[in-house]
């Protein structure tokens, strides 16, 4: 649990961290909650794990939605086989969603 | 703007229930999920790696450099149906050692690797980051690298990059009207909606979207 980031969970789930972090001590060790606090670290934890995160955000896409990008010449060029180092990067650029993954 | 509807319903309670929790799909997650899975569907005919990271300024103590690429090379591995020789938990590699495994392994494969939301990088390992996969991509021409992130942070991959190729990710019209429409057909209260209030959504959130 030490790696495990108070930050994270905060960003995660709000104030129901402290519920977890600082437990009064008649709770600790019941099942209820002593089961929750795991489905909690692990979510985090896995959170931080790549491919359970692409996994997720795999899931909640959209079906079609910004297929387009496969179609640009741009991306085909940089997806094709011809070599070289000039042409390796391809920067997707955009204030939408990073970071701000939702629409308020 | 925001008025009652013949109804009843207030429509910011009704666009609210309906994006606020809800990933609206046209994120730059989004564009990075869609690359990774359409190479990821050919890599295994093609004996291609797809190594991956979705960065995140939540989580800036877990993406060092070194870090960073541990995590690259162990998805590219992970693509491949490889596992990682050290444990991550019990020893801490240094970034040399990762790196010539990095190069060791690309001798014999052509990777994709995707850094998602570079930007939220912390900037002060951002320029070795860049370094070490411009020296990859020197090395092993092959190596394709797909960066998203802000706008601002162009001129730095640039630098880095001098090819490197700009798409700008807006958010498509028609993507977002058959988002919206999907997320309308299945609300929960069918019942509170009309055509007025239909059009009143659709065109508040094109206006907020046009506003970025």
């Amino acid at each position: 649990m030490k790696h495990i980031k108070r930050r994270l969970f905060e960003h995660k789930y709000g104030d129901r961290m402290d519920n977890y972090l600082e437990a009064p001590p008649q709770y600790l060790g019941t099942t209820e909650f002593e089961g929750e606090r795991d489905q909690v670290v692990t979510y985090v934890r896995e959170d931080i794990d790549p491919a359970i995160r692409h996994l997720r955000i795999s899931d909640t896409r959209f079906e079609g939605v910004g297929d387009w990008i496969l179609r640009t010449s741009e991306f085909r060029e940089w997806r094709g086989d011809e070599s070289g180092a000039d042409r390796a990067v391809l920067f997707c650029s955009g204030n939408l969603g990073v970071g701000k993954t939702y629409l308020r | 703007m925001f008025r009652e509807s013949g109804s009843g319903q207030d429509l910011s309670k009704v666009s609210g229930r309906i994006l606020s929790k809800k990933q609206i799909p046209l994120t730059a997650g989004n564009t990075s999920s869609l690359v990774i899975d359409s190479i990821r569907d050919r890599a295994s005919a093609e004996h291609l790696a797809v190594g991956w990271l979705y960065c995140d300024h939540e989580s800036k103590n877990e993406q060092t450099v070194t870090d960073t690429i541990g995590a690259i090379l162990r998805s590219l591995l992970a693509s491949r149906g490889q596992r990682d020789i050290l444990d991550p938990e019990s020893s801490k590699p240094q970034l040399q050692d990762l790196m010539r495994r990095l190069r060791n392994w690309l001798v014999l494969h052509q990777a994709f690797i995707c850094i998602d939301a570079v930007d939220e990088c912390p900037p002060e390992n951002l320029p070795e980051l860049l370094k070490s996969l411009g020296d990859i991509v020197r090395e092993f021409p092959k190596t394709r690298i797909l960066l998203t992130g802000r706008p601002h942070i162009k001129e730095v991959i640039q630098r880095h990059f001098v090819g490197a190729v700009e798409i700008p990710i807006r958010p498509n019209t028609n993507d977002i009207r058959n988002y919206l429409a999907m997320r309308l057909e299945k609300d929960d209260k069918p019942e509170a909606m009309d055509s007025n209030l239909r059009a009143d959504i659709g065109e508040v959130i094109m206006d907020k979207m046009s506003d970025r």
